[in-house]
């Protein structure tokens, strides 16, 4: 049964690159997986997961393309695993691979009407769980904020959602969107600086 | 604006080392300029925390596996986007596809389709190439087929100069 989770910190819990007690890290099952080992990939998938699909539903606003980013992303990974290079953190090469596969997502859907949340409008999973518990209030601002963030320009939403929602700096955002720190700043700038005027009436 | 905007940014998600952070919070306290303008930047930060994110799916791990396993054909497009869950259209459904899709352009192209559906919102809006070419599930195609060339292009049509590395 699907659950609305309040996220008031700032991110949801970022990939682990090192070993957790007694688990091999990200690069070590990388290694085994461009071995063939399949269980690599199920325990890459079990601890990533939330991670690439939350970005994918953030960018995105659909369920079932947050779903299929999120899978796609990882059949990447499996068929990069040879090539994958150690030099460069995991989580970095994670976000790139989802970051450019919810672009492409995003521009096959350009024409199509952003749809409204699936959740609010009860046709997601467990959507009937979305009202428990929350005030008009509450429900009402996520749903403003859902749809601002949604009438940013693809990019502009991309670069927010990895810096609001998963701890990404600017470096980082910069190697996921495969641009520069400047071009960044200048998509997060931006980015806010729309959020802030159709917000307004919104904060606290 | 004495402080570069994306200087406050960092500030406002906590990004700074503890001497830059103290070195900014000493000018914003004697800075009504640089205060106001991180000001709001800390209600747009907080107010974007009251979206909250769905559960959603309890776990793809078994749908991946088994993606991961289908046999793919030689001539497979590359992994994009919307690549469904397991296995690859046969050859020649993409020679039906791309004879219908042909067909459905001429149909469609010009028609309002009132009360259609996409997603969770109705809608009385005109059909476009895109819609057709997703709706018979030609996106995987990629431009095997040709007939997708400049319909499923990139680029940013809000700011295709600016985001350029």
């Amino acid at each position: 049964m699907h659950r609305a989770a309040t996220m008031s910190a700032r991110s949801i819990t970022q990939p682990d690159e090192g070993p957790r007690a007694g688990l091999p890290g990200d690069t070590e099952l990388m290694s085994r997986l461009a071995d063939g080992d399949m269980n690599a990939l199920a325990q890459l998938v079990r601890r990533h997961q939330r991670t690439v699909w939350a970005l994918a539903y953030r960018v995105t606003g659909r369920w079932e393309l947050a779903d299929d980013v999120t899978q796609d992303t990882f059949l990447r990974v499996l068929r990069s695993a040879a090539s994958y290079q150690a030099s460069a953190a995991f989580s970095t090469w994670l976000y790139r691979i989802a970051t450019n596969l919810c672009l492409d997502a995003l521009r096959k859907r350009r024409t199509v009407a952003f749809p409204d949340d699936a959740c609010a409008a009860g046709t997601a999973p467990g959507a009937a769980a979305c009202d428990s518990g929350d005030s008009m209030e509450r429900a009402e601002r996520a749903e403003a904020v859902r749809r601002e963030v949604a009438a940013l320009p693809e990019r502009q939403r991309v670069a927010l959602v990895l810096h609001r929602f998963h701890d990404q700096t600017h470096a980082q955002i910069a190697q996921a969107l495969e641009c520069s720190i400047p071009a960044v700043e200048s998509l997060l700038v931006r980015a806010y600086a729309q959020l802030r005027q159709r917000l307004e009436p919104w904060s606290d | 604006m004495c402080i570069p905007e994306t200087q406050l940014l960092r500030l406002v998600a906590g990004e700074l080392a503890d001497d830059e952070r103290l070195a900014l919070e000493a000018h914003l306290s004697s800075c009504a300029s640089c205060r106001a303008q991180y000001e709001e930047l800390r209600r747009s930060w907080e107010i974007l925390g009251h979206w909250p994110l769905p559960e959603g799916p309890a776990d793809l791990t078994g749908s991946i596996l088994a993606a991961a396993a289908a046999p793919t054909p030689p001539d497979a497009p590359a992994i994009t986007a919307g690549t469904r869950r397991a296995g690859r259209r046969p050859g020649w459904l993409r020679v039906a596809a791309a004879i219908a899709v042909a067909s459905a352009v001429g149909v469609c192209a010009g028609l309002a389709i009132p009360g259609g559906r996409i997603g969770t919102t109705s809608v009385a809006r005109h059909v476009t190439m895109e819609e057709v070419v997703w709706s018979l599930g030609l996106d995987v195609l990629g431009s095997d087929t040709g007939l997708t060339d400049g319909v499923l292009d990139d680029g940013d049509p809000a700011s295709p100069q600016e985001d350029l590395r």
